[in-house]
């Protein structure tokens, strides 16, 4: 930068002058997050109708943003936890909010841990294939959640967890590989980076 | 067993998320190296 520039920039009235944020929440990435947070709660009403559930889309987005080499992983966790709230919320929060507080919780570390891991070390595919390792995981470890919500014998609870891993292998699938082909289309673009 | 359930539950939820918050705080996030361009892309870059 020059003398002149400098002067220039001090005529630019103040509230002209372009803020750039230099921490994790810059304009740029709160914007993005807007975007797919709210690409979420549409996701939430696609609903995938199966005989035991009806599991919506809502995680795409989230999908979408952990398979961005260049995004940050906590973007991802955010979008995940606050896509698990809305879609509760357009269903009345079944099991109460702390159960799906949990699930929130339980789905970022799923979406921007678990499955960026995968995408970063080995790829898309691995990606896929950890996602639905990882729905059976949540699965077996869910007796805890029903007890607490529906209070529940621990058998009970277990047998109930299992009849949801078929619904959420076909939610969790689509919404992976959906969000993997939209990340693999924008990958090399200005979106990207 | 309800309470080894509740372990596992809070294990399987929070266990990933707070290991990995630690381990990119250290280290970085970890990532495969990109892969060399191939073709004319190279050729043109060399």
């Amino acid at each position: 930068m020059t003398s002149n520039d400098a002067q220039a920039v001090d005529e630019v009235p103040q509230e002209a002058r372009i803020v750039r944020s230099t921490g994790f929440f810059t304009p740029i990435r709160i914007s993005r997050m807007a975007v797919l947070i709210a690409l979420s709660v549409v996701g939430a009403f696609v609903k995938i109708p199966t005989p035991i559930g009806s599991p919506a889309l809502d995680s795409v987005p989230a999908y979408f943003a952990t398979m961005m080499k260049k995004w940050d992983w906590k973007e991802a966790a955010i979008i995940a936890v606050l896509a698990r709230l809305l879609a509760a919320a357009t269903e009345g929060f079944p099991l109460g909010l702390p159960v799906q507080v949990a699930l929130g919780i339980g789905n970022a570390s799923w979406v921007a841990v678990v499955v960026r891991i995968a995408r970063l070390r080995f790829g898309y595919i691995a990606a896929i294939v950890a996602t639905l390792v990882w729905a059976v995981v949540i699965s077996l470890a869910s007796p805890a959640m029903l007890m607490f919500a529906l209070g529940l014998d621990f058998q009970s609870a277990f047998a109930l967890g299992l009849t949801g891993i078929p619904a959420l292998l076909i939610a969790a699938g689509i919404a992976v590989v959906v969000g993997a082909a939209a990340a693999r289309a924008v990958q090399n673009t200005p979106l990207s980076k | 067993m309800e309470v080894f359930a509740y372990i596992i539950f809070i294990v399987v939820i929070l266990g990933p998320l707070v290991a990995y918050a630690i381990y990119t705080a250290l280290r970085g996030e970890p990532r495969r190296p990109d892969k060399p361009a191939k073709g004319k892309t190279a050729a043109a870059a060399k």
